[in-house]
């Protein structure tokens, strides 16, 4: 049975493609597009996907959309008749929306990829993350647990998956907490006073944490008001988001905790009031994660936990799961925010419909790849002067060469990841010994904020003698999902990776799974003793992943790159003076961005 | 002829609409959404040139 | 270039027209949009409101923030948009 699954028009559209309970291909729309967190219909993707598996559309056995349209919108008209009459500009732009695209789902796919209406289904948005975690789990039987800002209604939700009586595998989702009563909406509304990028700047709110004190910790629960069962009610009075397209947080914010900072303001890990606000929700965060997680167990009746939603990406929150859940063992979608709900979308129809054999999700390679041939013309169309390694083993060599003499490397292998982390396919790479690594990394190439410390990668053989992250290794850091602290002893090996407060966010390289970034890494140890990469997205600040090669030529052009790796092509320095900058005019975002969940 | 047929495959997905909002209980949503969308065609309508001038002469 | 300035010239304004005929049918798709908010949403709001209805939930009375999901069989739920 072939399934295609589809998530857009809220932000970071995708599509992918299940083949017999099996994920073949799966990517996100903006790694084609280069439009970042592009939300529109992913016809890109879903082109590629079928290509990729050499099916036409008419090929399809279904199609599933990851939400429930109808559903969203009687929340839309809820909220709008419960705000009325502050929230006017809030309804134009939910009203506008929905009646010139959100509600023609059905026809748009039809239209765009020319199926007929029978073969469209819809799975609901907290179902599509339960499914994108619970099969591609290895367990057979566990809790569930989904937290993101809001689907439908829901904005958490608690449930199960099983064996099925008859054969096959059932998920369900029991009981869900709904909106405006939102984890994610709250975190978000922190991120916008904190004059960050709503749906995008989260991951700076955790990474300025650990630079302050959560001092108002109390207060920031006081707007929560705790059943002390994981679930909650907002105290509205704090937020707008429910009544404001363009603000997330009221006037009582300011009130309680100052100002807030303005976007592109300097260096927020120099004000210990912004500090403090982020280790305050960043705590409360955790503890609601922890909360929740326990009633899903105890609903369950598991000691294995699926964890899927925006939410789930909070990788300190998870690390705190690890180490005081309870659980045995837990798997987390990598793709955890809406782009993921398109492959759980998939996931579930092929669960539902037919009796697929369970599938694993061992490593998160399900997207494009180029070929040999292709990097050549590429490298050739842009004058760029390049070597070919012959086999993994010189390249690998070469590679780790560079990177021990204090290079900083794009590596472009293979097929590139599913999920907002680059996991050695789409990676800039570097030492991660000496401390000033992160400054030449963010001043000369990333471009962003200094305060954000960047993940190492580590090979199997040395991870636990790095971090302490228990043993065996928990799944989470395959992917790059939780921190975990750097070993004392360590700290001096890893001078560029390590926070400021002694964490990591660690990714567990095993031969097995990812034999090429392995040897890679091993090869970097034997001449460094360290082996251990610095490893960050390949992308400059504000672009999608690159995706090509041509991608990538870009980004190196652009960038302070010392050197590129297409494939075994190897660029080992950068032409003198002569490359222009060949920086594509990327686009922004076409319309803003949907902060608030409409 | 694509208009048409586009036409009569938004009315398919207002009838399903409305067939939900039947089965959920949610009688009340169900004149509200019948007038919104209803100034949803207006806006349509008013956005294609050939309309626009009658649709403006309604204010 | 300089030997057709009246075709640069219409190809100019035609687009300035269709720039001003977006510009006018957003301008009165907010109007429309602002009227159904006061004229559809409000009336509804305000008797949602004399009858006491609590649509986000927002008073706190519930023990507990979480509300049990009733599911319908997997293959036919799939169907539906709503």
């Amino acid at each position: 049975m072939r399934i295609l699954g589809l998530s857009f028009d809220y932000h970071d559209a995708a599509a992918a493609l299940v083949v017999d309970g099996v994920p073949v291909a799966a990517a996100q729309e903006e790694r084609f597009t280069r439009v970042k967190h592009d939300r529109r219909l992913p016809e890109s993707a879903a082109r590629w996907c079928l290509a990729r598996a050499n099916l036409d559309a008419g090929d399809l056995d279904a199609i599933v959309f990851y939400e429930k349209p109808f559903r969203k919108l009687t929340r839309i008209l809820a909220g709008s008749i419960a705000t009325f009459p502050r929230s006017a500009a809030m309804f134009r732009r939910a009203a506008g929306a929905w009646l010139d695209e959100r509600l023609w789902v059905g026809p748009r796919i039809e239209r765009a990829l020319g199926v007929p209406p029978s073969k469209i289904l819809f799975c609901e948005h907290h179902l599509s993350h339960a499914a994108s975690a619970f099969f591609a789990s290895p367990f057979d039987e566990a809790a569930v647990l989904v937290v993101d800002g809001v689907g439908e209604w829901a904005t958490a939700s608690l449930g199960r998956g099983r064996r099925a009586e008859g054969g096959g595998w059932e998920l369900s989702l029991d009981a869900e907490q709904r909106y405006p009563h939102s984890l994610g909406l709250l975190y978000s509304a922190f991120t916008a006073y904190l004059g960050f990028e709503v749906n995008e700047g989260e991951y700076k709110v955790m990474g300025l944490a650990p630079y302050g004190r959560p001092r108002f910790a109390d207060r920031v629960r006081a707007m929560l008001a705790p059943f002390g069962d994981g679930s909650f009610r907002l105290d509205l009075d704090w937020f707008a988001f429910h009544r404001d397209p363009a603000r997330a947080f009221a006037a009582r914010f300011e009130r309680e905790f100052g100002p807030a900072r303005a976007p592109g303001a300097g260096d927020p890990a120099e004000d210990a009031r912004f500090c403090d606000v982020a280790a305050s929700v960043q705590l409360v965060c955790e503890e609601l994660v922890l909360a929740m997680a326990r009633q899903a167990a105890r609903r369950a009746g598991s000691k294995n936990l699926c964890l899927a939603g925006g939410v789930a990406l909070n990788a300190t929150a998870n690390a705190r799961l690890l180490r005081e859940g309870g659980f045995e063992r837990i798997w987390i979608q990598p793709a955890a925010g809406d782009a993921g709900g398109a492959l759980g979308a998939a996931l579930y129809a092929a669960h539902a419909l037919g009796r697929p054999p369970r599938w694993e999700m061992t490593r998160a390679d399900l997207g494009p790849e180029h070929s040999t041939a292709e990097a050549a013309d590429a490298l050739r169309r842009a004058g760029l002067a390049f070597e070919e390694m012959r086999g993994e083993d010189e390249l690998c060599s070469r590679a780790a060469g560079l990177l021990a003499e204090g290079k900083t490397l794009g590596w472009h292998q293979g097929r590139s990841e599913w999920g907002p982390r680059a996991l050695g396919q789409r990676s800039i790479l570097a030492d991660p010994r000496p401390a000033e690594m992160k400054r030449t990394l963010n001043e000369k190439i990333k471009f962003r904020e200094l305060f954000r410390p960047f993940a190492p990668s580590a090979v199997e053989e040395s991870f636990g003698e790095l971090f302490d992250a228990g043993s065996p290794v928990p799944d989470a850091y395959r992917f790059m999902l939780a921190v975990a602290p750097v070993r004392e002893a360590a700290r001096a090996r890893l001078g560029a990776a390590a926070h400021v407060d002694g964490s990591a966010r660690a990714q567990l390289v095993e031969r097995g799974r990812l034999p090429l970034y392995h040897r890679l890494i091993s090869r970097f140890g034997d001449l460094t003793g360290t082996a251990a990469v610095l490893n960050t997205s390949f992308n400059l600040k504000g672009e999608p992943i690159v995706e090509t090669p041509e991608d990538a030529i870009a980004t190196f052009a652009a960038s302070g790159l010392d050197a590129l790796a297409l494939g075994p092509l190897l660029v080992a320095r950068r032409p003198s003076g002569k490359t222009e900058a060949r920086r594509r005019p990327w686009a922004a975002s076409e319309t803003p961005s949907d902060g608030w969940a409409w | 002829m694509g208009r048409v047929r586009d036409a009569v495959r938004r009315l398919g997905v207002v009838g399903e609409l409305l067939r939900f909002l039947w089965r959920e209980r949610l009688w009340w949503m169900i004149p509200l959404l019948i007038a919104l969308i209803a100034v949803g065609a207006l806006i349509v309508l008013g956005s294609s040139p050939a309309v626009a001038p009658f649709v403006y002469t309604l204010f | 270039m300089e030997s057709e300035p009246a075709a640069g010239f219409f190809v100019r304004a035609k687009e300035a027209l269709a720039r001003a005929g977006r510009a006018a049918a957003r301008a009165q798709a907010a109007a429309l949009l602002t009227l159904a908010y006061f004229l559809v949403i409000g009336p509804a709001a305000l008797l949602a409101r004399a009858l006491g209805a609590d649509p986000l939930s927002i008073r706190r009375a519930a023990r507990t923030g979480w509300i049990a999901r009733r599911a319908g069989p997997a293959r036919e739920t799939l169907t539906k948009a709503g």
